[in-house]
């Protein structure tokens, strides 16, 4: 197994199973991603993309296998894997400046100089201060300064995910992950926080696992596009695997107008039919998985 | 910043005071046309009543509104009055049921009087000393000093006169029962404040939670009023045994009502606060702590009249001073126009201590207000 690792992969997984009470919802699971990378995950409902996502993340251990981040197992959540969930990232007791800027005092400030902050908030004010300019920063990036002093509720929903990105990114993790974080949008939104997010992906150059149901979107946004699906032949019950796992050929950042080519409508029927039908695929049995990264469970299956 | 903000509101009562003869004046002309308004708005609301009262989902108007909730407590006045002058027609001693003069007439000997304290001497017989018996007593004394102008300006006679010497020597009843029940309830509130912080722990620990768990959920169950004689063999007559029975019948509902907060808490938010390199004591004082909170308040606030209940339950067995006691204790000459004021009190006492909770959750916790 060790022949696998290597210095430019930052996540690693190797035959990972996922079981709950005895079903299983992963099976064997080889993935590993590159430094840098924009990977989108699609899939059917309940095929098991948050599972893996938590998995990752660390908030779940995988029932057989390994999960690994450069070199070391993962245990449990830490702050080299930021997340923005679909709902419930932002702390509803605080303003926006404040969400954004919580990581750097969770990480700068103990429980007690937060107490003695109440009482001395001179002995603090400039950190502090470094605080809230790095904010400020942060929050002009996603296009929201002028909101740093609401409240959460009075947000709307794209903004709220514009914030909730901002709080992960000012952590600068190694990896973001997001569990369907466009998933409560609606269309307009949705396009819009879709640009956003490959506009930052750009700057940052950051490594982005993204998990959507959503197959345009998946497309539309990842430089790696993996499909997990339980509908392949002898699947069913028997969990879900990696079924397709290829590049996307379009440089980033892309325009919207690419969703209406031929050739990304081609990618898309392709992808359904082989990918995603429940029909269809009970009787396929070879998977499609030609991305560099992709480790060879396709010669593991015809071994069967 | 605050001075000016200081200064601003001033000058907004200057200019408030300056238009207000104006505007007296004027508000008097227009008296009879509003008032006139008033009541063809009322009739028209009536009106309206009749023709909806047994529909769902209609709003009521403010006039309407205002008089259909007042109607319940004339009706029980108006009861009550009726009641009191059948009986005194029958016995005009009658204690049962005071009239208006008689429950005054309490309501002044338990509030204004101030109750002296009396010393003894060693064959037990009250040593007579010059001292005022009552406020008039000593006011008109003041003012026969004044009069005869032997010590020169009222600020003195203020600083060392009857009255004052008379308000030295004691407190008034209601006031003495007042300040021994909130010592209780005080010292009461600190355990209760305390069993939070168990609930909180027990909530987001799991190991924690295992062990206190199931022991709270019982000790829950236990009729704290069933304990009470336990409590007193065990704590003695003294006010330990009050403030346990206090705690006893009320924290464990307040430990119980934070741990289900605790588990309302999304794990997004634990998760969330993990990968933004919280600690584990970070995670429940910084990100569980504050969003449960005012939920909690609000629970303490509605448990409060629990509070009251088992004060007056202890009280009544075994006190020396008390609103509960003094309650029971003037219940044997049935005297009705002592207990009124004292049941009118707590309650606003009460009444008074919720909308101060409301007050601090709804200034404090703004981003609750959705």
């Amino acid at each position: 197994m060790e022949k696998y690792i290597d210095r430019k992969y930052v996540i690693e997984l190797f035959n990972t199973y996922q079981e709950y009470s005895g079903r299983v919802i992963l099976n064997d699971i080889s993935l590993r991603i590159r430094k840098g990378e924009f990977v989108s995950i699609v899939g059917p409902t309940g095929c098991g993309k948050s599972t893996l996502l938590r998995m990752i993340l660390g908030s779940e251990k995988p029932s057989q296998g390994i999960a690994a981040m450069e070199e070391n197992l993962i245990k449990r959540p830490d702050r080299r894997r930021g997340i923005v969930f679909q709902k419930y990232s932002l702390f509803d007791f605080m303003n926006v400046r404040d969400n954004v800027m919580f990581g750097l005092e969770l990480e700068q400030f103990n429980l007690a100089d937060n107490y003695l902050r109440k009482i001395f908030p001179f002995l603090y004010r400039k950190k502090v201060k470094k605080f809230h300019e790095e904010a400020d920063h942060f929050l002009e990036k996603v296009g929201l300064l002028e909101h740093a002093y609401k409240y959460p509720h009075q947000l709307s929903g794209g903004q709220r995910q514009r914030v909730a990105i901002a709080q992960a990114m000012i952590m600068k993790p190694q990896i973001l992950l997001m569990d369907e974080p466009l998933g409560a949008l609606d269309v307009g939104t949705r396009e819009a926080m879709q640009i956003f997010i490959q506009e930052l992906w750009g700057q940052t150059e950051q490594t982005i696992l993204f998990i959507t149901h959503d197959l345009e979107e998946a497309i539309f946004m990842g430089t790696r596009l993996i499909v997990l699906s339980q509908y392949y032949k002898s699947g069913g019950n028997n969990g879900s695997k990696i079924v397709q796992d290829i590049k996307i050929p379009w440089p980033q950042p892309r325009p919207t107008t690419i969703k209406h080519t031929l050739e990304f409508n081609d990618i898309m029927e392709g992808i359904r039919h082989t990918g995603l039908d429940p029909s269809q695929l009970h009787e396929i049995n070879e998977f499609n998985i030609q991305h560099e990264d992709a480790l060879c469970s396709v010669r593991k299956f015809g071994e069967q | 910043m605050f001075s000016l903000r200081l200064k601003l509101k001033f000058m907004e009562l200057l200019q408030w005071l300056k238009g207000f003869p104006r505007k007296t004046l004027e508000v008097i002309r227009r008296l009879p046309r509003l008032i006139a308004l008033e009541l063809v708005g009322l009739g028209r609301e009536f009106l309206e009543m009749i023709k909806n009262f047994y529909r769902l989902r209609t709003t009521p108007g403010k006039r309407i509104s205002l008089l259909l909730s007042l109607i319940i407590f004339l009706v029980c006045i108006k009861l009550y009055y009726n009641t009191s002058v059948e009986r005194h027609a029958e016995n005009s001693q009658d204690k049962l049921v005071p009239t208006g003069e008689q429950l005054w007439n309490g309501f002044k000997k338990t509030v204004f009087e101030v109750k002296v304290r009396e010393e003894y001497d060693a064959n037990g017989e009250i040593i007579k000393n010059d001292m005022p018996k009552t406020f008039q007593e000593a006011r008109k004394r003041d003012k026969q000093t004044l009069a005869a102008g032997k010590s020169g300006s009222r600020l003195e006679i203020w600083k060392n006169g009857a009255t004052r010497e008379y308000l030295k020597q004691g407190e008034s009843l209601l006031w003495q029962d007042t300040r021994a029940s909130g010592r209780r309830i005080l010292i009461a509130m600190v355990f209760i404040f305390a069993g939070i912080y168990a609930g909180l722990f027990m909530g987001a620990y799991p190991y924690a939670e295992k062990m206190f768990y199931r022991f709270v959920l019982f000790f829950d169950k236990i009729p704290a009023l069933a304990v009470l004689p336990i409590l007193f063999i065990v704590f003695g007559l003294g006010e330990t045994a009050k403030i346990a029975l206090i705690v006893i019948g009320v924290a464990p509902t307040i430990i119980l009502d934070t741990y289900l907060k605790v588990k309302e808490v999304h794990d997004e938010q634990l998760v969330k606060g993990m990968t933004m390199g919280a600690s584990q004591s970070e995670i429940v004082f910084r990100i569980i702590f504050p969003q449960i909170i005012p939920k909690v308040l609000d629970t303490v606030r509605l448990n409060f009249k629990a509070v009251i209940l088992f004060l007056i339950a202890g009280e009544a067995l075994a006190a020396e001073a008390g609103i509960g006691y003094r309650i029971f204790v003037v219940r044997r000459y049935m005297d009705m126009a002592t207990i009124f004021p004292y049941v009118v009190w707590i309650s606003m006492l009460a009444f008074l201590v919720d909308m101060g909770f409301r007050a601090w959750i709804k200034k404090q916790y703004q981003w609750l207000n959705k």
